[in-house]
């Protein structure tokens, strides 16, 4: 089930009735939340139900075993060997849906290559809907709980904390620190911040039908598929038009889950803070898919070692991160180069920052915010691509195309990009000042903005829903 | 964590409001939503697949947009739809009446029915017969004076589609251009109507040489012109689509111009492999009657060497690769690659920039 269609809205306005009018019995509201959950995932294909579930109760299970490993002097020896085995269990399961193809592929390449034949049978796997992000979720939890940062959920909570519905599919990726207590805390007021849901769900959808739609269909994805049949200004806006795309989809899509969350009474975090007003990669990585990022540092850069030890070896900590963030994306070389180009990228801007201190200016940080750019949709190129060849293709035709006519560009294409832009250098407190004008409607004024604001978005989005990016992932 | 969210006053005061002003307002904005959007609501459910799913939606829109249209509250769409432009759907093309063949046309295709294609599918086409079709169908082009090469249809068309524009242009004497419509195909023209797009196309600035892919989404209920529905495998059924196919293959017909009609590859599912053999019988037994028409059989393309599905299969090369994609229905890249070659070599026969074997 997508956000965007008529299944879901009706979904979710029968699960927002029941959650709220059961709210009072706590039990029964969370077993109405997980069941609902389930049902949701099962829209897709109703026998990764069982991988879901199944997921959830062996990583309950080694939950409660890790606490019980742990000491005051911290986790036993046979605690972190039982913790390697969970994180283990977990990134088997992934990379089983998720790499298998891509390793026996590139085993059997090399093996031929070797004049012997594949290792491995090539086969075709179905990758479940929200496997990535659901694992995710598991192995923090273990983490978390190897490290006495949290204490194991009761089973009924941790089926909603892995399954709830809105973030199930492509998050915004939630510690149990931040999902555990809401569960927990009794219904003191029953108070919706309707506001602020309301404009991240209508902000999300906008973003996501309208803007990525048509910048995917008019520019994007004809000049990726086929660049040398485009000018160079073409190809120069489709990369620009890919890097709104991407975020116009993937905010839009978790905008909207965080608002379905506020509207059921749960507080998910950020996960887009205007990235492209960033003035370093450093910066855009603290404003773009803010709780991988966090995912990444604490789970990965700090188990690596962090920012202890030499300069070289917190340079490798960092361009290590960053490439298997890449990986984590898609089983694809083309990703690994995206992640390198950002761990690189980061390196090297640290280095800069320690050798020469960079001082303020407006001409200096447009500078910066001009280069952060480029090199974010440099990496996007290989991100976008199918093909090294194709990326190739396309930052070759960026030089040699100047001269040819450029009749898929339109000005109103330019305006959306630009304006995409610009707004996100717009103080947030003017969304502020809109939901509290917002809240002081009267209930049929707020119904009936809303209503005009989703016809407004059906009749300039495309026919049907255009496919979500980030499932893939 | 982040309050994000958190709905304050000028003073601080938390602005929120009850689960039940809430609902009433969610529940409030679908209903005049739906009032506003009713009509074309209506027309999306009359363009799913005939069936009970399609009849209870329209049940279910049909009071609404009568309560629209009297109240005029689907005005403002309507004008916001004018204004911009979109098309909002109207009256659909009539094909002309099928059997177009002109008295003294030649009524075999050059390349129509090919050996492995009747293997494929197992069917056989009608025997035709074979005056002499015309030397050469489209003119050999050169550099200065490329040949068009369009390129359009169902969801099937977009990877091959990209694949074809790709080698068109690599070819340094065509020029491509493409267009796919996601679900749409010949089945349903109220959901997007091909033969009419088609029509508004040639009757521009044609192309030399159409590329056309249909029939991923054509195995669904069909209504004739007399209003009777018709589901697959009834024998209606196949009679309509056949009258359809060869409605545009003759719109397609003129002088010089190439039509390529692809068909399509085996499936994963194995009942739906069977329908689309069905429909590649009927396109390849309509090309076999049309000197105009080239029929390219991709389904030996994407077989193993016992004749089934499997999402990995030898290139050209005969390196094993990723061919489909995970549905077991579209292709990716390399097979949309495998397939374009293919066409590309029919092209060239054609134009006669390579002797036909």
């Amino acid at each position: 089930m997508l956000f965007p269609t008529v299944d879901f809205a009706i979904f979710f306005v029968a699960v927002f009735a029941v959650a709220w009018l059961i709210r009072p019995w706590h039990l029964w509201w969370r077993v109405f939340l997980v069941a609902a959950s389930w049902f949701f995932y099962g829209f897709w294909e109703p026998k990764f139900v069982l991988l879901l579930v199944g997921s959830t109760a062996a990583n309950w299970a080694m939950g409660y075993d890790l606490a019980r490993m742990r000491g005051p002097e911290g986790l036993s020896r046979g605690g972190r060997w039982f913790l390697g085995f969970g994180v283990a269990a977990n990134l088997s399961t992934l990379g089983w849906f998720k790499y298998y193809g891509f390793f026996a592929k590139e085993l059997a390449d090399t093996f031929e290559g070797l004049g012997v034949g594949a290792p491995l049978p090539l086969m075709e796997i179905t990758l479940p809907v929200a496997i990535s992000f659901f694992t995710f979720h598991a192995i923090s939890y273990l983490v978390d709980i190897a490290r006495g940062d949290a204490e194991p959920m009761a089973p009924l909570d941790f089926a909603l904390y892995l399954s709830f519905f809105p973030h199930l599919v492509a998050g915004p990726i939630v510690r149990v620190t931040e999902f555990a207590p809401q569960l927990r805390e009794p219904l003191r007021e029953r108070v919706i911040d309707a506001a602020p849901a309301f404009q991240l769900i209508f902000f999300g959808l906008f973003k996501k039908v309208v803007i990525s739609s048509y910048l995917a269909t008019e520019i994007a994805d004809p000049v990726f598929a086929a660049p040398g049949t485009h000018s160079s200004f073409e190809v120069l806006v489709g990369v620009y038009a890919y890097a709104i795309q991407i975020y116009a989809d993937f905010s839009g899509y978790t905008d909207i889950a965080i608002g379905c969350a506020l509207l059921l009474g749960l507080r998910f975090p950020q996960n887009f803070d205007a990235p492209y007003r960033a003035l370093s990669l450093q910066d855009f990585w603290r404003r773009w898919h803010m709780t991988l990022s966090r995912w990444l540092r604490d789970y990965l850069y700090i188990p690596l070692g962090g920012n202890r030890g030499t300069k070289a070896f917190v340079y490798r900590n960092l361009a290590l991160t960053m490439v298997l963030g890449g990986l984590w994306h898609g089983a694809a070389w083309t990703f690994v180069v995206w992640g390198a180009i950002h761990g690189f990228g980061l390196v090297v801007e640290r280095e800069i920052r320690e050798r020469t201190g960079i001082a303020g200016g407006w001409a200096l940080g447009a500078l910066q915010w001009f280069v952060t750019f480029h090199v974010v949709c440099l990496a996007w190129v290989f991100f976008r691509a199918e093909t090294f060849g194709t990326a190739w293709e396309i930052l070759g035709r960026l030089g040699t195309a100047w001269g040819e006519a450029s009749p898929a560009v339109t000005p109103v294409m330019l305006a959306v990009i630009a304006g995409s832009i610009l707004v996100q250098f717009l103080p947030r407190t003017m969304g502020n000042r809109a939901q509290a004008a917002f809240s002081r409607l009267a209930p049929a004024a707020q119904a009936a903005t809303l209503a005009v604001g989703l016809v407004a978005i059906d009749v300039l989005g495309p026919e049907g829903v255009a496919p979500f990016i980030y499932f893939q992932f | 964590m982040a309050q994000e969210g958190r709905t304050t006053d000028g003073s601080g005061n938390r602005l929120g409001a009850t689960p039940g002003r809430v609902f009433v307002v969610i529940a409030g904005a679908l209903l005049i939503a739906v009032l506003l959007n009713a009509p074309w609501l209506e027309d999306e459910a009359e363009r799913q697949p005939f069936g009970k799913e399609r009849d209870f939606w329209v049940a279910v829109w049909k009071p609404f947009a009568a309560v629209s249209r009297a109240l005029y509250l689907d005005r403002p769409r309507a004008w916001a739809t004018d204004a911009l432009g979109h098309d909002d759907g109207g009256d659909v093309f009539e094909l002309p009446a099928s059997g177009g063949l002109e008295p003294g046309d030649p009524t075999v295709s050059p390349g129509g029915a090919t050996k492995t294609a009747t293997r494929s599918t197992g069917k056989t086409p009608t025997p035709t017969a074979t005056p002499t079709p015309p030397k050469q169908l489209v003119r050999t082009p050169d550099a200065a004076s490329p040949l068009r090469v369009w390129v359009g249809g169902d969801s099937m068309s977009k990877i091959l589609g990209e694949a074809l524009v790709r080698q068109v242009s690599e070819s340094g004497v065509m020029t491509p251009a493409q267009e796919s419509q996601l679900s749409s195909g010949l089945t349903r023209p109220d959901f997007f109507d091909w033969p009419g797009h088609l029509n508004g196309l040639i009757s521009g600035d044609a192309a030399d040489v159409y590329v056309v892919m249909f029939g991923a989404n054509d195995a669904q209920g069909i209504k004739t012109p007399g209003g009777e529905i018709f589901q697959p495998g009834d024998a209606g059924w196949a009679t309509e689509y056949r009258r359809r196919v060869a409605g545009v293959m003759d719109l397609l017909k003129q002088d010089g111009r190439l039509v390529i009609w692809v068909g399509q590859p085996i499936m994963r599912s194995a009942e739906f492999s069977e329908r689309m053999a069905e429909l590649n019988v009927i396109y390849q037994e309509e090309a076999a009657k049309r000197y105009w028409i080239r029929y390219v059989d991709i389904w030996p393309l994407f077989v193993t060497a016992n004749g089934s599905y499997d999402a990995y299969i030898a290139d050209d090369d005969g390196e094993v690769k990723l061919m489909r994609h995970p549905d077991g229905v579209h292709l990716v890249r390399e097979g949309g690659e495998k397939a374009a070659r293919l066409i590309m070599t029919a092209i060239q026969e054609e134009a006669g920039l390579i002797p036909k074997p």
